[in-house]
């Protein structure tokens, strides 16, 4: 199998290049934009009581690092990626790590729930309608995705509220409680997930029907079909199998760009995830923050993107031939 | 296939084509409908009355005239946006298609382009430069071509390959002269169904930036509007969301619902196989 | 007769012409679809290439046109070398002419059979008004009697003779010197096909084109050409006058086709085998023929063949 593993490497050297280039972007742009996370350790913001004086000021930026020129910098950044070492939160004076991981793990929390959520109910809703291609049903289930999916996620989310929160009283107004309960996190998590899943569901819904008709227009289904087997059989033995292989590569996919699309879902309910600090470390500043979060954002999708190349490659040997 | 495919629009396509004809002429007319000057200011928070249709927020805007007005932010970047990028991204996939030797190379490209996350690179963006409209055309046409582009080349690709462009090329056709009369009119269709599902994505990140008040804050968007609207928790204690939050998403979720309705009736005409049809 | 009055150089030649296909980029054997092939072609003259499916026929003909590019190997145009498609002047590609081998993909669905048969003097600005043209397409359409009533339909409204005369039009068009048809009746039926190749001969005679002319058929190949080359396997196996090739055939493949002997059933094929590319089918195969290839000889006469036994 030599040819396979020229398929992987070629693959891997292009990925990696890509990593390459994700962190020089992302170090560049966040370097370079105008203003220092120094600005905010002075006397502006309230709580920092003292005044920055040139001397410290300076021993600040040393001690960060930064007063080196821009590809030294990028040499100490790139150098401790490598080991893992995402450097030192300049806000929070705390290792990035410690900061980012908690806020990670909310966020990883909702858009899991809410995949599951949106796959439970999409994936049915899709069989159904693509093999009952054109009836009633197929129409009213399809106009409602498609108006769900054009509804901005903010916008369902602030309906949400209004209904559940401001109108019912279920859910909590506020994002997260102060205690870090596993019982209360999913608590906090329940709303946000059940809007980002409704908004999903309406992409994930269109493709898998989009799938899954493309599939049955296929001669072996109608064979399938002409030999009189039940719809059972069909659907579980050729529909799905056949069909598998794109359904799970986009939905790696779209998991991968869920860390996105969760961002405004996240932002109304002021839910204490990723989007909440990548907002807080573009305001001061925050450097190694800022980098983590946004090399995080590019790798998902990029891993993702490797992952969904990887289970066609698996699944279908037809992608093995003119790959390129 | 490829035809007829423009002569009609289908049912779908039809309403939502009346609904963004209906917004582009709210937002061209804007200064002759809107009740009020945008920049006029009255009493904060008045609940809608014969003065004010929909009511005024926050700072005391005319809602009616903000939501006039946000129709043609909207629509000037969704509209230059798509034109930017269908442009660009349309060229891209000519160039690629047709030219072997490029293909790797800017496959690549598109590749990087594809894994940059749109929203959170603005957000950076926004600290060198106020996005006023201007800007957030260029940046979301800088982010929005690369898609169009991915979608187009395959189709190019596939016109190329035909045995009618070969023969044109063996008698004496120059690259250009088949790009321009035969492959642009086969691409065409999915061009303009790829312009109207680009224009409706600019809209919705416009809108977006303005959600997080990214926004030059004189800018007149619906998204700023749902910012302001937001940071007033007030809203929620009495019913005023009803008119300051209210117009703005629903015009917005309009807007997007039309788009979405051309593309995918378009989709399903280049593409026959997705149309609904019983069997 | 007009064989005699041609020119003395060929008009299109080709040397040692291979051409391998790779299936991706590293999947799949590759494929010798024509392999180290010499050809010349009179001004005037014409040529038929026959051969089963797959054996390069048309692959050897898109070369000659500057279409594909051989792997190794040269085509001289008029003494142009048309493997390097950027040296290639204009007007040279004027004096060629293709006719596909599917009709129906030959001209742009988008386009009026007016606007495809007008397309080449098009791109030669051949024609200075609208008048002119339109009488210069209606005359093309008359040679290859077309009904003008068609002329305004696109190429999926009409039948598939009709296109092949619209398509025979629009290579007539700029008055080509060297004309490849790659078996422009195969789609048709009996009597369409006999409509369609008399025309061609017509033609041909009237313009004194050089013609290439393609059939897996080698009674219809023999009906065209003044000379004959049967191709297998990429390679020209055997290549005479069309009554010589008929009457005597020496390679036992030409013999096959001509169902003069009974050739063995054989389930599969070797794929790139060293020996003779018949050997796996032939009946009179002998020693050598496995592991050596013969090569073309001429055996007198002009005839050409590639057998150990001549
Ligand atoms: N573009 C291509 N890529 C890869 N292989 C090709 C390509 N074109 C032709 N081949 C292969 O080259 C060989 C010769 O093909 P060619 O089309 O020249 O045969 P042919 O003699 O014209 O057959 P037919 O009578 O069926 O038209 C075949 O094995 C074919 O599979
Ligand atoms: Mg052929």
């Amino acid at each position: 199998m030599g040819v396979s593993r020229r398929f992987f490497v070629s693959k891997a050297a292009f990925y990696i290049s890509l990593f390459i280039l994700s962190i020089t972007t992302v170090f560049l742009l966040v370097r370079m934009m105008p203003g220092s996370p120094l600005d905010y350790l002075g006397g502006e913001a309230e709580d920092v009581p003292y005044i920055l004086t040139e001397e410290v000021r300076e021993k600040l930026l040393s001690y960060y690092g930064l007063d080196k020129p821009l590809w030294e910098q990028y040499i100490v950044f790139v150098n401790n990626l490598l080991h893992l070492n995402f450097g030192y939160s300049i806000y929070f004076s705390e290792p990035v790590t410690r900061i980012l991981l908690p806020h990670l793990m909310r966020t990883l929390i909702l858009i899991t729930l809410g995949f599951l959520f949106s796959i439970s109910i999409s994936f049915p809703l899709s069989i159904i309608s693509a093999w009952r291609r054109g009836s009633t049903l197929d129409t009213i289930i399809t106009l409602l995705s498609m108006s769900i999916y054009s509804i901005p996620s903010f916008a369902l989310a602030i309906l949400f509220l209004i209904v559940f929160s401001v109108e019912l009283k279920l859910f909590p107004l506020i994002g997260f409680s102060a205690e870090e309960n596993i019982l209360d996190i999913l608590w906090y998590a329940l709303g946000p997930a059940m809007v980002f899943a409704v908004a999903e569901s309406g992409r994930a819904y269109y493709f898998m029907r989009n799938s899954f008709i493309s599939e049955l227009d296929k001669d072996y289904i109608l064979f399938a079909k002409s030999k009189g087997l039940k719809n059972k059989t069909i659907i579980l033995r050729h529909l799905l199998r056949g069909s598998l292989s794109p359904i799970i590569s986009k939905l790696a996919l779209l998991f991968g760009y869920s860390l996105l699309s969760c961002m405004f879902v996240e932002n109304v309910f002021n839910y204490p995830g990723i989007t909440w600090l990548l907002l807080i470390s573009y305001e001061y500043y925050d450097y190694p923050v800022l980098e983590s979060i946004l090399l995080i954002f590019m790798f998902t999708v990029i891993v993702m993107n490797a992952i969904a190349d990887i289970i066609s490659f698996i699944i279908d040997p037809r992608v093995r031939g003119g790959w390129m | 296939m490829d035809v007829k495919a423009l002569s009609f629009l289908g049912i779908k396509g039809k309403i939502g084509l009346i609904i963004i004809l209906f917004v582009v002429f709210i937002g061209i007319t804007a200064p002759v409908i809107s009740p009020y000057d945008p920049t006029s200011l009255f009493e904060p928070f008045e609940p809608p009355s014969s003065t004010h249709l929909l009511g005024t927020d926050d700072v005391g805007h005319d809602v009616l005239t903000i939501l006039i007005y946000g129709a043609r932010v909207s629509i000037l970047v969704g509209f230059a946006t798509a034109t930017i990028s269908t442009f660009i991204g349309l060229l891209t996939a000519l160039i690629a298609g047709c030219y072997e030797g490029l293909d790797p190379i800017i496959s690549r490209i598109l590749d990087f382009f594809l894994v940059i996350p749109r929203i959170p690179f603005i957000v950076i963006i926004s600290a060198f430069l106020t996005p006023n409209i201007f800007i957030v055309i260029l940046v979301l046409s800088f982010f929005g071509w690369a898609k169009t582009a991915r979608v187009i080349k395959p189709l190019v690709k596939q016109v190329y390959s035909r045995e009618y462009v070969k023969r044109l090329k063996c008698i004496g056709a120059g690259n250009w002269y088949i790009i321009l009369r035969h492959i642009l009119p086969a691409t065409f269709p999915l061009a303009v169904a790829q312009f109207v599902l680009e224009g409706g994505h600019a809209i919705l990140a416009e809108a977006s930036i303005g959600f997080f008040g990214l926004e030059d804050p004189s800018t007149l968007s619906w998204g700023m509007e749902i910012n302001h609207a937001l940071q007033k928790s007030i809203i929620f204690l009495t019913n005023i969301w009803t008119w300051v939050l209210g117009p703005p998403i629903l015009m917005l979720t309009i807007t997007l619902l039309s788009t979405t309705f051309i593309s995918i009736d378009l989709e399903t005409r280049i593409n026959p196989r997705l149309k609904v049809r019983s069997w | 007769m007009m064989r005699f009055n041609s020119l003395k150089t060929p008009l299109v030649q080709g040397i040692n012409l291979t051409k391998i296909f790779r299936y991706g980029l590293i999947w799949g054997e590759p494929v010798e679809a024509v392999k180290n092939v010499n050809i010349n072609l009179l001004r005037g003259a014409s040529l038929s290439l026959t051969g089963e499916s797959g054996s390069g026929k048309t692959t050897l003909g898109k070369i000659l046109l500057g279409i594909i590019r051989p792997t190794s190997g040269k085509v001289l145009f008029n003494g142009i070398d048309l493997t390097n498609p950027k040296r290639v002047p204009k007007y040279i590609r004027r004096m060629m002419s293709y006719i596909p081998q599917h009709p129906e993909e030959a001209f742009d669905p988008r386009w009026r059979l007016y606007d495809n048969i007008a397309e080449p003097l098009r791109i030669h600005k051949l024609i200075g008004s609208k008048e002119e043209e339109k009488e210069i397409i209606f005359k093309l359409a008359e040679d290859v009697s077309l009904d003008t009533s068609l002329l305004n339909r696109r190429p999926f409204e009409v039948s598939g003779g009709e296109i092949q005369r619209a398509v025979i039009a629009s290579a007539l068009a700029t008055n080509p010197l060297f004309m490849v048809c790659d078996e422009p009746t195969s789609m048709l039926d009996i009597s369409t096909q006999a409509d369609i190749l008399r025309l061609l001969k017509n033609i041909r005679d009237k313009l004194n084109i050089s013609l290439l002319f393609i059939s897996h058929d080698i009674e219809i190949a023999s009906f065209m050409g003044f000379k004959i080359a049967v191709m297998l396997k990429g390679r020209i196996v055997e290549m005479a006058d069309v009554d010589k090739l008929i009457n005597e055939p020496l390679h036992p493949y030409t013999q096959g086709l001509l169902g003069i002997v009974k050739v063995e059933y054989v389930s599969s094929y070797a794929k790139n085998c060293r020996g003779c590319p018949y050997y796996d089918r032939c009946p009179v195969k002998m020693l050598p023929c496995r592991e050596k290839e013969p090569k073309l000889k001429n055996v007198g006469g002009d005839h050409y063949v590639a057998c150990f036994r001549y």
